[in-house]
């Protein structure tokens, strides 16, 4: 390949590549008068699905593929000019076991990163990407459905008035489905009988009582939006479709009728297509079922246009940043409540701990990101309690280490988790990083809970004493001003539990100062 | 009705519509020529260009399709063409016919051209028409200059046949030997000219090559009596067996250009009245039988006359010369190419405009410091070719170069290897080609870094890369940055370069997929339109009309009323003007000066006609077998001077032969109409034009009055 001599970095080119699980993509986008116009895209077929999601290995075979095919755009970036790029892989690389030496393998041989997305930050890019290009107000959403159904897994969240409640995955992608039930086994009835009461066993069980009452609109994208929509008649406006409900049913209930090869014949599709076309055909109907909503709207977009824009217009990340942080806590809220936490303690510990932490930035060096990592962790710090009240701390570790955070991925649940299972009676020690966490994420972890630790002290009893505190920041001590008039002997106890520990993380003294009225 | 059309019509029934066999056709194409060498309107050294042509044109003719057959029949192939006709049926009656044609060739030659050479003081001699003076300078010409270089190779028990390259000319001597006739074979050497100038006094005198070795063949076989020679000339089954499996395609099609020297003689020229001996001679050693023989007057192998046509000093005896305008009127006035594309978008009609346009483009692409990329295709390429000295200058210029040399191009194999070669000597990427395909799209991308982001510039065309062929070749090209066909043209090489799946494609017609649907659903249109009484009509130009399955619906278009006209310069399978079938299709051929090559397709679409033009024949092997493309033209002025072509080619009354219902071709008639010669007419436009630019584009001075005594 031709080395080009003195490329000037652009930053109004970029280019975004995805390893999903039936082709390895590329788009070329560029910013123009503020506005991203797409430049090019390729799309190199290859059935990573298909092995991955039946023997849950990437092939060397198949590996070595991706690596040609990444050559092949690599050289394309540089015949563009481009400098900033993103490369991620989605659901079929999450389920591959060997992926991270398939990872290894493509940074030695192409140079190139391959993040892997975990389903809540791809779900997260995609919805936000679904709602700006929808242009609707994300805070005037109400009784809505938002989804987005790939080829191995599908995302569903539920906004209520405005405030996102609701929000999960699952394994059950168009091609997901195909793979779990042998289209050779059985008739096509039988076989089209049992995908359905498939989707209905997975969906139905969680998703009943959260998403159905009282939904009134759904909006989705994903793998074959264009072709379903195409074949409902139904055209696009700005990239978006209006499906009825009715144009959906008898599409579907089309397929029902057909054999493959008549599909493919009919709708002009190759057979792969046509297998995917009535799994995520089923998809939609189930989701419609699910809600009252008479229409779908349909929305082309992919996980490939919510990272160009991450990538081209800066604005927007951090745009993309508060939609995860509101819609993280507000789904963290509504899983409190079914916890059974008090939600008058825990807003008193997170308005603390947040308060601490924005005081102690220069001391702690923590971002956005590990901040809402706190507030997670304090709106759900009991929420052990609701499965073992001996071991609550264990409880809320094992519930939150397992949870899906909205647009967080794995490695940060750990990190709330652990955040969130300590107290001031079962304190850290500074000196033994945490199981199961790199030295970088102990020393996070420490931080937070510290903070963490101090807020909760300060509503021990969980009567929210103080109505107010605030903080000063000496060049030796952290003071934190309390008011109240009530009996705060055992939140001054807990906090003076904390003090040893605060000194040693960030090395000055805590001191609480309570007011009482009084002395004003 | 002829008894011709009769049969076909009962072939009708068997195969539902009326087809010409397609090598048929394809002499008749080549009867056109001929008769272009007759026509006495014609200056004469153009009619021999013509008869030189008609000479290469079948020799290519046997190399691949009558070799084709050949291969069929004796692989026991039996299956009926579209016209009815078995591999050995058509074979018969081309053996026939290209007899009868051979004959006709010489006929023009000796009773037509020759006398007419005559008049214009240019002459062939034989040896006994000279006089001692002549025949010594002949005699001197062989012992100085061609007897050092001929080998003359007996043939005998411990000497076998010698192996003789394809289409060499060979003469074959009998000898006189105390134990009997021995043979010998010498080959008239390709690297001498054929035709030597014996004399320049009151008129000019040639000799052929074979006559002054013939006449001193006693000073190469001294020992012997030579009873008799005879010139002879082979020529072989040429189409190459390329195994595009290879690992190594390059290394593939070397291996099989080598034998293609080998391939088995499909044709042996004799000269008439070969001595016996020495016929059965040649026929046992190279194992043909009669059908291959065509037995010749002389001289053998009419394609020297290409050169005797370009000699030198006789310039009032060819056409007039059409000196592409420079610069074309779309590219007047701009020293940017990038502005003048961007401003609106370009066409450039070769040869009346200079194919230097182009060329200008990939220079400047190549030196231009915000070009990023430059992608091409490569089909035929000329031999010092500017276009990819350019494309070397880009990639050293560190610009992302990308060419797709097409290494099968049928004769060029060789020419573009060693292209293929120097490209990525320089740090192009070069691709070979794509397996199972031919790629004949002529597409240029060049990508830009502009203010307001990438913008890309294109030049499509019917016509190849060859700055030689634009010469002589009709083509179209046209030049723009328009975004929707950036897209697809990125699109397309992605696809070429084996990167991704073909895409949706937002304005190009890209064959192997989509291209017969696209045209399919074009023709189904115009029916749909005609039925609904909306304006229909077609009009289609391309080189060859053969594709089975596009014929049978343009005789479903002419029975639904759709009114079409085909400008088919070659091989055309439809036959038009049969009632009931085709009565509502002209097809005309224009056969001139310079090549038809350009394709151009257009529509009446109900009233609004959108026109295509691309570098895709109606040929199957265009429409599945090859990578082609097929664009529309969107500038409504560029649409309009495109209109005007065709109308143009259709009222040309100089070159135009219209096809009757009987298959054959007449001249149009001129009764009532302007006398028009297409080609000179878009010549005459195209100066035209460049004139109108620049007058338009002259200011006029304003001129101060000043006082004396500034």
């Amino acid at each position: 390949m031709n080395k080009r001599k003195n490329v000037k970095e652009n930053k109004n080119i970029a280019a975004v590549i995805t390893i999903g699980s039936e082709s390895v993509n590329m788009k070329v986008a560029s910013l123009s008068l503020g506005e991203i116009k797409l430049v090019d895209t390729l799309s190199y077929p290859l059935n990573l699905g298909h092995e991955v999601f039946v023997t849950k290995k990437i092939s060397f075979e198949s590996l070595k593929e991706i690596s040609k095919v990444l050559d092949g755009f690599m050289r394309i970036m540089n015949e563009y000019g481009i400098t900033q790029y993103k490369a991620v892989a989605t659901s079929v690389f999450r389920e591959a076991t060997n992926r991270e030496f398939v990872i290894d393998q493509l940074k030695i041989r192409n140079d190139i990163n391959i993040e892997v997305f975990g389903l809540d930050r791809a779900k997260s890019l995609i919805f936000n990407e679904i709602i700006r290009r929808s242009g609707i107000d994300e805070s005037s959403l109400a009784n809505t459905l938002i989804s987005y159904l790939g080829t191995g897994s599908i995302a569903l969240s539920v906004y209520k008035k405005g405030i996102m409640e609701y929000t999960r995955n699952f394994s059950i992608g168009s091609m997901k489905l195909m793979e779990i039930l042998d289209m050779d086994d059985g008739t096509l009835d039988e076989y089209y009988t049992a995908l359905d009461e498939y989707i209905d066993s997975v969906l139905d069980k969680v998703v009943y009582e959260n998403v159905n009452k009282g939904i009134n609109n759904i909006v989705l994208s994903g793998s074959m939006v264009r072709t379903i929509a195409k074949q409902c008649g139904v055209e696009s406006t700005n990239g978006n479709y209006r499906i009825k409900l009715e144009a959906i049913e008898n599409f579907y209930n089309q397929l029902r009728k057909m054999p493959l090869n008549d599909m493919c014949k009919k709708f002009n599709i190759t057979a792969a297509d046509a297998e995917l076309l009535y799994t995520a055909s089923a998809l939609y109907i189930h989701l419609l079922k699910l809600t009252k909503a008479n229409e779908i709207v349909a929305v082309d977009t992919h996980i490939s246009d919510a990272l160009m824009v991450q990538l081209l217009l800066k604005s927007e990340k951090n745009s993309y940043e508060e939609h995860v942080a509101k819609n993280a806590a507000s789904c963290a809220r509504a899983l409190a409540k079914h916890y059974g936490c008090d939600s008058k303690h825990y807003e008193a510990v997170c308005k603390y701990a947040l308060a601490i932490f924005d005081k102690l930035k220069k001391l702690h060096g923590l971002n956005a990101r590990r901040r809402l990592i706190l507030e997670l962790a304090c709106i759900l710090h009991e929420s052990g309690s609701f499965i073992n009240t001996h071991h609550k701390l264990l409880g809320t570790y094992d519930i939150l280490k397992n949870t899906e955070f909205y647009g967080l991925t794995a490695e940060e649940s750990l990190l709330i988790a652990t955040t969130a299972s300590t107290d001031e009676m079962h304190m850290i020690d500074i000196t033994e990083p945490f199981e199961n966490l790199s030295h970088k994420n102990s020393l996070v972890v420490t931080k937070l809970c510290t903070i963490l630790c101090v807020a909760n002290a300060l509503d021990k009893s969980q009567n929210c004493k103080f109505d107010n505190i605030s903080l000063k920041l000496k060049e030796n001590e952290l003071i934190v001003y309390a008011e109240t008039d009530k009996n705060v002997h055992l939140e001054k106890w807990a906090f003076s539990e904390c003090t040893t520990l605060f000194e040693d993380v960030f090395g000055i003294k805590l001191r609480l100062v309570v007011k009482t009225p009084f002395f004003k | 009705m002829s008894d011709k059309i009769k049969k076909l019509k009962e072939k009708d029934k068997e195969n539902s519509y009326p087809f010409n066999n397609r090598e048929l056709s394809w002499m008749d194409f080549n009867y056109r020529v001929l008769e272009e060498a007759h026509e006495k309107e014609n200056p004469i050294l153009e009619r021999v260009k013509f008869l030189a042509i008609t000479a290469s044109n079948l020799d290519e003719f046997f190399m691949v399709r009558v070799a084709g057959l050949m291969d069929q029949v004796h692989s026991g192939y039996k299956k009926k063409d579209p016209s009815g006709l078995t591999p050995a049926e058509q074979l018969e009656k081309l053996i026939e016919k290209t007899h009868i044609f051979m004959d006709k060739q010489y006929s023009c030659l000796s009773r037509s051209i020759i006398p007419a050479l005559k008049k214009h003081k240019l002459f062939f001699l034989k040896y006994e028409d000279m006089d001692d003076k002549l025949k010594e300078k002949c005699d001197s010409y062989f012992d100085n200059v061609l007897f050092p270089v001929l080998t003359p190779l007996a043939v005998d028990t411990s000497r076998p046949f010698p192996f003789l390259a394809n289409k060499t000319l060979n003469i074959a001597v009998r000898l006189a030997k105390d134990s009997g006739d021995a043979f010998a074979v010498v080959q008239v050497p390709s690297i001498i000219p054929r035709f030597f100038e014996v004399s320049s006094e009151n008129g000019r005198y040639f000799v052929m090559l074979e006559d002054i070795i013939k006449n001193n063949l006693n000073k190469l076989f001294q020992l012997y009596t030579i009873e008799a020679y005879a010139d002879f000339r082979l020529t072989r089954d040429s189409d190459l067996d390329i195994d595009e499996e290879a690992e190594d395609l390059m290394v593939a099609i070397e291996k099989s250009i080598k034998k293609r020297q080998r391939g088995e003689p499909v044709r042996v020229e004799i000269a008439q009245k070969c001595d016996q001996a020495l016929r059965e001679f040649l026929v046992d050693m190279l194992k043909v039988n009669e059908g291959e023989i065509y037995e010749i007057p002389g001289p053998l192998d009419l394609t020297f006359l290409s050169k005797f046509g370009s000699i030198k000093g006789c310039d009032d005896l060819r056409f007039e010369p059409i000196k592409p305008v420079t610069p074309p009127a779309d590219f007047y006035g701009y020293d940017d190419v990038f502005e003048a594309i961007r401003e609106k978008d370009r066409l450039v009609h070769h040869p009346f405009e200079s194919f230097d346009s182009v060329i200008r483009f990939v220079q400047a692409a190549a030196e231009d410091e915000d070009v990023l990329a430059i992608k091409q295709t490569l089909y035929r390429v000329s031999g010092n070719s500017p276009i990819v000295a350019a494309l070397i200058r880009a990639a050293e210029n560190g610009k992302q170069v990308t060419v797709l040399v097409e290494l099968k191009a049928r004769f060029d194999e060789e020419n573009n290897i060693v292209w293929a070669k120097k490209l990525e000597k320089a740090g192009c990427h070069v691709i070979y080609g794509l397996q199972g395909l031919k790629t004949h799209c002529k597409i240029l991308l060049v990508v830009r870094r502009e203010e307001d982001g990438i913008r890309r510039y294109l030049h499509l065309g019917t016509g190849n890369y060859n700055d030689i062929t634009a010469r002589f070749y009709t083509d179209i090209g046209m030049f723009t940055c328009r975004e929707s066909f950036g897209r697809d043209a990125s699109s397309l090489f992605n696809v070429i370069t084996g990167y991704s799946a073909p895409p949706e494609y937002l304005k190009m017609n890209v064959a192997p997929l989509g291209l017969r649907t696209f045209f399919e659903s074009m023709v189904q249109r115009e029916i749909a339109n005609a039925k609904n009484d909306l304006p229909s009509g077609i009009i289609i130009k391309v080189n060859s009309m053969v594709d089975p399955d596009l014929i049978s619906l343009l005789y479903d278009a002419s029975r639904a009323g759709v009114k079409i006209t085909l400008i088919v310069r070659g091989i055309c399978c439809l036959i038009p003007g049969i009632e009931g079938v085709s009565e509502n299709i002209t097809v005309i051929s224009i056969v001139g000066q310079l090549l038809e090559h350009s394709r151009i397709f257009k529509f009446e679409n109900g009233g609004e006609p959108v026109v295509y033009i691309g570098s895709a024949d109606w040929m199957q092997r265009n429409l599945d077998k090859r990578v082609e493309l097929v664009f529309p033209v969107e500038d409504e002025d560029l649409k309009k001077r495109v209109f005007g072509m065709l109308d143009i080619m259709m009222n040309d009354t100089i070159n135009a032969r219209v096809q009757k219902s009987d298959m054959t071709y007449v001249m149009i008639d001129k009764r009532g109409k302007q006398p028009l010669n297409s080609q000179l007419e878009f010549y005459r436009l195209a100066k035209e034009a460049l004139e109108e630019v620049k007058n338009d584009r002259q200011q006029p001075m304003f001129v101060p009055k000043e006082s004396e005594n500034n």
